[in-house]
């Protein structure tokens, strides 16, 4: 399977505070990677520079064979980049199916005057937009909650209708910023069998989060930042015994206690 | 309420406002309390056009007088000056605010948060001057006497009656143009961009050009009513298009329900006709207008559509409930 996602010696600098630093990072096709490390690492600038929202300090992106370096966040979105938000960004005064409408705009094909004036192409893929839009509401398992105002959904649902808002732009990766953060063990659990169903769709997922079981059980392949930089890389089984990961979550006395009483 | 629902209580809104609208002048004998029913329609015209700005895109736009004077002063300086047919100089009018919001909104609109406002007030204040000052052109304080009437198919719109009608029935148009546009994918952008920025760009929307796209239609909107608030008159001059003029563009908006096209227009009209009938107060009538506005503000921020739609919900819920012991004591 070949590279979808290439960033290399990427570093981000906010005003002296060096937040990335020389970073590369391969994702291939079709896997399933998750991003750790601990509070202020820099996965989430990672994943804000990778998507556009601000420009790196130096450094390339190549998404998809082509450099997304320089390109606003929603040129990249059009070429198969989607995300979801750490802190729930849900659109206060829509319903739930309106978020999966509105996501679709820019595969939208018919003109302004298409769709303003009455027009056989305008009705035509609005209810196309609306067929899709409860597909993939039924794929989250949301469609009897079509109707319901986002922000009356529950917290879990929530999360989950980010990622469909996500899925509705018909992405080749996407990333998903912390899914799991105040899940609950059971909502958990059928997060995972989400995005195990997403990857059958042959999207690529990019995964930060925090919630080490989640992310053990799923990831193909983990990336582990610290400081801006990345330390370690490799299959959950190895990253799970990588003295200098442990170090990094456990500082370093804990870590070399745990090594001691492991002897 | 579901989207069903709202579009339905829309719907009645509009119709009994339409309604009222053009069955108001059989009971209206006298010329003043016409022109305020006139004026009440170009309003209504004025406010849909802020809507798209303020309403849809949540940017604050405190300068609609200056388009409607710009709109008015193109109109009528093509065809009073330059001898041009109505409907070619009424189109012209549209294309030069429409470039004029282009200009003004591209470089405003990439930026976020409140710069719009700061910038609609500045231009609010130099486009008056600009009309007023340069007397060669827009002949200075004096204004433009003599702007024509429209005539279409053979009928000539010179009765001020059929006038109204015109303005009506170009106002339901509006109406319905804007309503689609509300409903379309853009639309649904829009909502997008004014509820969540960065989340919208995330998905893929180019916020600046949504936000300009709908700046463009405000300014259009504000020609349209420009125009017929010229050729109304027949008269124009620079002390019709003041910051108070925009204000209060903006109270109707926000009194009659910020974001809803019915909205629009059911505060425009109240806030005109009520503007009027509260005259006879002499100074007090402001205090009394200001209290109406705050007292509906304060009570529901979705103005008068927020009122209706939580008196529709709340008897839905009734019958929903009468409806749920029936069926418990069957």
């Amino acid at each position: 399977m070949g590279t979808i996602l290439e960033v290399s010696r990427v570093s981000k600098n906010f005003e002296g505070v060096q937040a990335l630093t020389n970073l590369d990072l391969s994702v291939s096709e079709g896997e399933i990677r998750a991003i750790i490390g601990p509070n202020g690492s820099g996965k989430t600038t990672l994943i804000n520079v990778i998507t556009g929202i601000f420009p790196p300090s130096s450094g390339r992106i190549i998404f998809n064979g082509e450099d997304v370096t320089n390109f606003p966040a929603h040129h990249r979105v059009r070429r198969g980049m989607a995300r979801t938000f750490q802190n729930l960004r849900l659109f206060p005064t829509m319903s739930v199916i309106e978020h999966i409408l509105a996501a679709q705009y820019i595969h939208a094909k018919v003109g302004l005057f298409g769709t303003i004036l009455p027009s056989k192409e305008g009705s035509l893929e609005e209810a196309q937009m609306y067929e899709r839009a409860m597909e993939i509401l039924s794929f989250v398992d949301l469609a009897d909650r079509a109707a319901m105002p986002a922000v009356s959904l529950p917290y879990g649902q929530r999360r989950v209708l980010e990622i469909a808002r996500a899925l509705a732009a018909d992405p080749k990766i996407v990333f998903l910023d912390e899914p799991a953060a105040g899940l609950s063990a059971d909502e958990i659990n059928s997060l995972e069998k989400l995005l195990r169903r997403i990857q059958e769709r042959g999207i690529t997922i990019c995964l930060v989060e925090h919630r080490m079981m989640l992310v053990m059980s799923v990831a193909e392949k983990i990336t582990v930042l610290n400081y801006g930089e990345k330390i370690a890389e490799g299959p959950p089984e190895k990253i799970k015994d990588d003295p200098e990961v442990i170090e990094a979550y456990l500082g370093r006395e804990l870590a070399s206690e745990l090594d001691k009483s492991g002897e | 309420m579901t989207e069903a629902r709202k579009r339905e209580l829309e719907r009645t809104v509009s119709i009994i406002v339409f309604v009222l609208l053009t069955l108001a002048p059989i009971f209206v004998r006298s010329q003043y309390p016409f022109f305020v029913l006139c004026l009440a329609v170009i309003n209504g015209i004025a406010v849909m056009g802020l809507n798209f700005i303020f309403g849809f895109a949540g940017q604050l736009h405190m300068g609609v007088a200056a388009f409607l004077g710009i709109g008015s002063y193109a109109f009528s300086l093509a065809a009073v000056k330059y001898g041009w047919n109505w409907w070619a100089a009424a189109i012209l009018s549209i294309i030069v605010v429409g470039i004029f919001s282009l200009f003004l909104g591209f470089p405003t609109l990439r930026l976020k948060r409140y710069y719009l406002a700061i910038m609609t007030i500045g231009f609010q204040e130099i486009t008056r001057s600009v009309l007023m000052n340069w007397s060669s052109f827009t002949g200075g304080v004096f204004g433009i006497q003599n702007i024509p009437r429209p005539s279409l198919f053979g009928l000539q719109f010179t009765d001020n009656r059929l006038f109204y009608y015109l303005a009506l029935i170009l106002s339901i148009l509006l109406y319905l143009l804007a309503i689609r546009i509300e409903r379309s994918r853009f639309g649904r952008a829009l909502r997008a961009v004014r509820d969540d920025e960065l989340a919208a760009e995330a998905m893929g929307m180019n916020s600046t050009f949504l936000k300009v796209f709908a700046f463009i239609w405000c300014g259009a909107y504000s020609a349209v009513a420009g125009t017929l608030y010229a050729s109304f008159q027949q008269y124009v001059s620079p002390e019709l298009y003041t910051s108070a003029y925009s204000f209060s563009f903006v109270s109707m908006l926000v009194f009659g329900g910020i974001g809803s096209v019915p909205g629009a227009v059911l505060g425009a009209t109240a806030l005109t006709v009520l503007m009027e009938l509260l005259r006879f107060m002499k100074q007090w009538y402001l205090v009394i207008y200001a209290a109406a506005i705050i007292v509906i503000i304060v009570y529901e921020p979705y103005g008068l559509m927020g009122i209706l739609t939580r008196m529709r919900t709340k008897r839905l819920a009734a019958a929903e409930l009468s409806e749920g012991a029936r069926d418990a004591s069957l």
